[in-house]
């Protein structure tokens, strides 16, 4: 066990680097630097952290839509060709009428997860050793893209589709040389997997290796999942006690306040056999546009609150 | 996103008219209370506006100075004027059930809301409070509700302060801020403090209006902080699904792929090519100018450039208020648009000779945009529609009507008045279609309208005139919608703008947003190619048949609200909220 390392990670200062704006680009950093520099060493070619956020329901992607990737200094890949791959891969998806994400496939629709999944560029047998609950591996060729949707247990059926796109990609001219993909997925017990890693290698990790990388993994992206999903419950917390203020105020206030005395006076008309005069039944519409507006408001707010965040910092 | 508007008829008027409510709210208290007890003023800088209850509405709106109020920028337009409510509202309350005794005191209760620029920022400070005496511990105690937030760590609701969290969820909204904001750091969203020691002040930011958003470009940080506080824009990339909140934007390449990727749903319908000379929007009159030439040209796309715009305002006398502001302007000769004032028994017009007038525009091919007040010259209009109904808007209105605030409380300056009139123009040009089977059934009641002393007129030709289409029920009915019949009715009216209930969608079958993204591609083929836009609209909150970020979205209150009555009807009201609908997110 790599004492040092362990310790690191244990005594490493998460909380202020996932409370951070940039919390994608800020994490893979300290992955990359501080994890996969000294467990994989020279084998490390790139890696792609892969975080969904539950609260906004979207990807964590930089401003060009692109994920947060860490590269080791040796390689000397630039950003834009990190961009360019990713835009040729698109192309690919739209020209073969793929819509769903490799990611979204492993994330969203398995229903049989383990922790990895091995994408190897040369035909294998079995990796390492490690028990098929652990590990799947698969070779990047059509073969290995229905395996792959196979052994996920994905129903949807364009997984397929998008598996052997991917794979074709990979294996035609990418970016880097690579051999292996170790395509971490946490957490495997969830039914929506929401953070993770790829790691592009040129050789296969040994055995100890991969199994304090596990842990390693399993241990920060536990406390990453953790907080996305208290981002996520504490927003839709707020919104249900919003929903729940709007509403309470809307009985008190028009309702209980406004609508009382106005029944009340109706009442009274009726009671009298009196029409109501223009004024009082303009005085009256005022205020039923008013509440009307006011319940199509609540209902908006419920479903979907408008914002600008970008507005304020500009001003900061 | 954002609907510029004015705070006065827009927002204040209809809550300080609101007798029902503000009485209501007061009731159990002071069961005496009335309405008219109640001053509102609005001031900025040293201007002030004094508003209160009164019958008339124009004559409390000709005696004081409106424009001197700053427009102001709302999230979610129509709608979003709730969010004020939601502050103005608790504010009454909360100021009458905790101050009995010193509001029975006063006969007059005087509440101040002062709008201070909030220099070199996209924001107005609101500062609101009431000439009541409070006890500071009422402050104390509010600011300690405010600090605490909306729920506890657990996630729960704090169940105190209810009407104070609103207010706070209120001012959240209306600054464009994340609602997490409301809750981790409410004390900064809404300030409360003692003005003077005596009286309980709240304090909120709310937007300027938001104009015009340039992409590609790079400016100076001091640069874009003064073109910021006045609604002007700048960023060199835009993030993924960036939701552009201004009315205008300008790319440098339209073609590009970098913009082109980005769904049109979420930028608005006024967008430009074109290369700027960034620094010289510094010059106020500058970017007027500029927001003026892309009016300009939206117009001529809309209408052919060989054409001239001609706006007719057919105030009925010279004291029209809309007289008074209009008569004066002065038009560039060379310009596009061109403005007649007509009043009949002035420059010996009558109204055989505006007829005549407005026969010769139309057949030299000229657009004519008329607003006339009381409707007098409906018979003329009719005719000259029969050859020309193309190059004919028609929109009569009476005093004291949402139309009538659009043309009577105008900016002082005449480069903004002028980008006023190009802005109204284009609202006119606009082709609008409404399919919602509420009203379509509204309107469908034989509804006639008749301002002043004017002739009657069915609300459904009225609002053709104005190009404005609502299906009679004997053409489409909605009810019981045909998809083939609904296509057929979109192609044979080309609209460039249309607003479509959700529920009408999910009667014919388009219950996912796959189905609704379908049916939206395939129906733009047949609209007016000049401008294309499909709108949802629904009363509960984003249907789950909505596509995410692909089709824009508007509250139905909003499209009935400026539609189905006759004062409150406005092509320009509605065609603004429209233009704000963008894509949205559940």
């Amino acid at each position: 066990m790599n004492h040092k390392l362990f310790h690191r990670v244990l005594t490493a200062d998460l909380a202020s680097v996932l409370t951070k704006h940039d919390l994608g680009q800020r994490l893979i950093e300290f992955i990359g630097e501080e994890i996969l520099e000294h467990l994989i060493g020279d084998k490390l070619q790139f890696a792609y952290l892969l975080l969904y956020d539950l609260e906004k329901n979207l990807w964590v992607v930089d401003r060009k839509g692109l994920l947060p990737y860490y590269c080791p200094l040796r390689v000397k890949i630039e950003y834009e060709q990190v961009l360019q791959d990713w835009e040729k891969l698109s192309e690919q998806m739209k020209k073969n009428n793929v819509s769903l994400s490799f990611r979204d496939c492993i994330f969203r629709f398995a229903s049989k997860r383990q922790p990895w999944i091995v994408i190897s560029r040369t035909p294998h047998k079995r990796h390492l050793s490690l028990k098929s609950n652990v590990i799947l591996t698969v070779n990047s060729n059509e073969r290995g893209a229905k395996m792959l949707a196979k052994r996920l247990g994905i129903t949807v059926k364009s997984a397929f589709k998008t598996f052997k796109t991917v794979f074709k990609h990979l294996s035609e001219g990418y970016f880097i040389e690579w051999n292996y993909i170790y395509y971490f997925v946490t957490p495997i017990i969830r039914k929506r997997a929401v953070s993770g890693l790829s790691i592009f290698t040129n050789k296969k990790l040994e055995r100890n290796k991969l199994i304090e990388l596990t842990y390693i993994l399993c241990y920060i992206f536990q406390k990453i999942d953790l907080y996305l999903l208290e981002k996520a419950f504490m927003s839709s917390a707020l919104h249900s006690a919003v929903a729940a203020i709007m509403a309470r105020n809307m009985s008190h206030n028009p309702g209980s306040h406004g609508l009382a005395y106005l029944i009340a006076e109706i009442e009274e008309k009726i009671r009298s056999g009196q029409a109501l005069s223009v004024e009082e039944a303009k005085d009256l519409k005022n205020f039923l546009e008013y509440a009307k507006a006011r319940m199509d408001f609540v209902a908006e707010v419920t479903t979907y609150w408008r914002e600008m965040p970008w507005l304020e910092q500009l001003t900061l | 996103m954002v609907r510029t508007v004015n705070f006065v008829t827009d927002i204040m008027l209809p809550f300080v008219l609101n007798r029902k409510l503000i009485e209501g709210l007061a009731i159990s208290e002071i069961p005496s209370f009335k309405v008219e007890q109640v001053k509102w003023v609005l001031q900025h800088n040293t201007d002030k506006v004094e508003i209160g209850f009164t019958g008339n509405i124009d004559n409390l709106l000709n005696t004081q100075n409106i424009s001197a109020i700053p427009l102001m920028g709302i999230p979610g337009g129509f709608l979003g004027f709730q969010a004020w409510y939601l502050i103005l509202e608790n504010f009454w309350r909360n100021l009458i059930k905790h101050n009995v005794k010193n509001v029975e005191k006063n006969s007059m209760v005087v509440i101040h809301l002062e709008i201070v620029d909030k220099q070199k920022t996209p924001f107005w400070t609101i500062k609101l409070w009431a000439e009541i005496e409070t006890d500071k511990r009422a402050c104390e105690e509010i600011n300690r509700i405010l600090k605490a937030g909306i729920i506890d760590a657990e996630g729960k609701l704090i169940p105190e302060g209810w009407g104070t969290k609103e207010m706070l969820v209120g001012a959240c909204y209306l600054k464009g801020l994340p609602i997490m904001h409301a809750n981790e750091r409410g004390d900064q969203v809404l300030r409360c403090y003692m003005r003077g020691d005596k009286y309980l002040c709240y304090e909120f930011d709310v937007m300027k209006p938001m104009e015009l958003l340039i992409v590609g470009y790079e400016a100076e940080e001091d640069l874009q902080k003064n073109l910021r506080s006045r609604g002007i824009y700048i960023m060199h990339h835009v993030p993924q699904d960036f939701i552009v909140p201004t009315e205008y934007l300008i790319m440098p390449d339209i073609a590009h792929e970098e913009w082109t990727s980005w769904n049109d749903s979420l930028k608005p319908i006024k967008r430009f090519s074109r290369s700027l000379d960034i620094s010289k929007l510094e010059d106020n009159n500058k970017s007027l100018e500029l927001l003026i030439q892309l009016e300009s040209e939206f117009a001529q796309s809309l209408i052919d450039g060989k054409n001239t715009l001609c706006f007719i305002l057919h105030p009925a006398n010279p004291g029209d208020p809309e007289y008074r502001v209009w008569e004066n302007l002065k038009m560039d000769s060379n310009s596009k648009l061109q403005l007649f004032v007509i009043v009949f028994g002035i420059d010996e017009w009558n109204r055989e000779r505006l007829q005549e007038f407005i026969q010769e525009k139309v057949s030299q091919q000229n657009v004519c945009v008329i607003f006339d007040r009381h409707g007098e010259c409906m018979d003329a209009v009719i005719k000259i529609a029969k050859a020309h109904s193309d190059k004919l808007f028609w929109e009569p209105y009476g005093g004291g009507t949402q139309t009538s605030f659009t043309l009577s409380h105008v900016p002082n300056d005449d480069r903004k008045k002028l980008l006023l009139l190009w802005r109204i123009s284009n609202a006119a040009l606009l082709k609008v279609a409404i399919l919602d089977e509420r009203i379509q059934q509204i309107l469908s009641r034989n509804v006639m309208w008749r301002y002043g002393t004017g002739p009657e007129i069915p609300a459904i030709e009225c609002l053709r005139f104005m190009r404005l289409f609502i299906p009679r029920t004997d053409e489409l009915n909605l009810e019981n919608p045909d998809e083939d019949k609904i296509h057929q009715w979109i192609c044979a009216n080309r609209p460039h703008i249309l607003s479509i209930h959700a529920g009408i969608l999910d009667k014919i079958g388009k219950k996912t947003p796959d189905d609704v993204l379908k049916w939206t591609s395939s129906m733009v083929e047949c609209m007016d190619s000049k401008v294309k836009r499909i709108i949802i609209h629904s009363g509960r909150g984003i249907p789950t048949n909505v596509p995410e970020l692909k089709v824009p979205f508007v509250g139905y209150s909003a499209v009935e609200h400026y539609t189905v009555s006759r004062d409150l009807k406005s092509k320009y009201a509605l065609v603004q909220e429209l233009l704000s609908a963008r894509g949205v997110k559940r």
